[in-house]
């Protein structure tokens, strides 16, 4: 019995990690569509006490496209941008079980400002067998044309709601139950896209996109976390999705993981597949009578019908402490990204491929 | 879809044996945390967020995007 105890602390204190960290990260993306993006992420957290601990994060999104909607759109030229995202946030833990978290985030672009807040609430009771979490958000958002005033850019708001549950099953299984409910009012069309219009009397004219106000979103995910072995650890994931546009999804994703001892080396892979049906007032092709418009009309294939997989493979080495730190954990990882839109007139499907590469330093 | 998740909840705590904090090794390992890859995770829910139209339930909170 005492060596048992012994081991189990002696496991744990392997694996605690320190509160204080610093990650560098950076994504690629390009697909065959033309689209290109590289997102650098610097983040910070730090403990002030063993109850309180501070976070800041500035990440970018540098994007350079010429896709068929961009081609098809007001500016056949392509574009580049780059976005730029903040955040700031203090976590407070009053007890062992008992976590508050508070986060400020700030983006903007050219065309687009967002002021979002976000708090979680954590507590885990049972013998900390089960943990439940509740995270509340609100953002206030502008959306606008690039080389427009912003005092022409169009309100968009958004407020979410999000329980959750883990618990522990067993020793080798964790599995998880979480929900999320959100609201958005305002502008949710593209300021740039045009939806050609079939008027019965031969013509086809273009008009400016226009989608609901008010969107209500649900999805409910289960997921589950099962170790096969000291070294194996495998995870199977579902979720559902569906709002008041009518759109519903399915998204299931399994992985796999190996473990190398004292999880000096971690290497695993993951699949993930995606369906989802398209809105309600979606069409491919709208047809109208002379001189009248669809009330809804959109060309944002983000709303068609389509599917997609995405497979990756990832690969994590921990260098132990270096210099003042206790350990500096390197992780990159690649996946290949498949899309296949089967009501979307000018793109049928599209690749990409995605490279991430980070740093991790715990002291 | 709320009674649905108190539904399911209730049914899978129902199922818990107990786990004594001496059996609790195998749990702490990095691959057992969702929460082990906050960056990773973050990116990937931003770049499937631009371009599917559904999303939520993903655990991550990120900043608004006009992602097009």
């Amino acid at each position: 019995m005492r060596l048992q105890v012994a081991l189990a602390f002696t496991l744990l204190s392997l694996h605690a990690r320190a509160d204080s960290r610093a990650t560098a990260f950076v994504s690629a993306y390009s697909d065959d569509d033309n689209l290109t993006v590289v997102s650098p992420e610097v983040a910070l957290r730090q403990e002030l006490s063993p109850a309180v601990d501070v976070e800041a994060s500035w990440e970018a999104d540098i994007i350079s496209a010429a896709s068929v909607d961009v081609m098809t759109a007001a500016s056949p030229r392509g574009y580049e941008e780059t976005r730029h995202g903040l955040s700031a946030g203090v976590i407070w833990k009053p007890e062992p079980e008992i976590t508050f978290a508070l986060k400020y985030l700030p983006t903007w672009e050219n065309d687009y400002s967002s002021h979002g807040l976000s708090l979680r609430t954590g507590y885990e009771w049972l013998e900390r067998r089960l943990e439940q979490r509740l995270d509340l958000r609100a953002s206030f958002d502008r959306v606008g044309r690039a080389g427009e005033p912003e005092s022409e850019w169009r309100d968009l708001g958004l407020v979410a709601v999000g329980p959750s549950v883990s618990y522990v099953v067993d020793r080798w299984t964790v599995a998880s139950v979480a929900y999320e409910l959100q609201a958005q009012s305002g502008f949710q069309a593209s300021p740039y896209r045009f939806v050609p219009i079939d008027w019965s009397s031969g013509t086809t004219v273009s008009a400016p996109e226009r989608h609901p106000e008010w969107r209500v979103r649900h999805a409910l995910a289960l997921g589950v976390r099962h170790a096969l072995t000291r070294r194996w650890f495998a995870s199977a994931g579902y979720r559902f999705y569906r709002d008041s546009w009518k759109l519903s999804s399915h998204t299931a994703d399994a992985g796999l993981q190996y473990a190398t001892r004292q999880e000096r080396a971690i290497v695993g892979v993951d699949l993930r597949g995606y369906y989802q049906g398209e809105a309600s007032f979606y069409q491919e092709r709208y047809a109208a009578a002379p001189g009248t418009l669809p009330s809804y009309r959109s060309r944002d294939k983000m709303l068609s019908e389509n599917w997609s997989v995405l497979a990756g493979l990832r690969g994590e080495i921990g260098l132990g402490p270096v210099a003042f730190t206790d350990d500096v954990r390197v992780a990159a990882r690649t996946e290949i990204y498949d899309q296949h839109f089967l009501s979307f007139e000018p793109l049928g499907g599209r690749r990409a491929f995605i490279f991430q590469l980070g740093a991790t330093a715990e002291y | 879809m709320a009674k649905a998740c108190v539904v399911v909840v209730l049914a899978l705590v129902a199922g818990c044996a107990p786990v004594h904090s001496w059996q609790r090794g195998t749990l702490a390992s990095r691959c057992m945390s969702p929460d082990a890859r906050p960056s990773e995770t973050r990116a990937r829910a931003h770049m499937l967020g631009a371009r599917e139209g559904s999303t939520g339930a993903s655990g991550e909170v990120g900043g608004g995007c006009g992602c097009k």
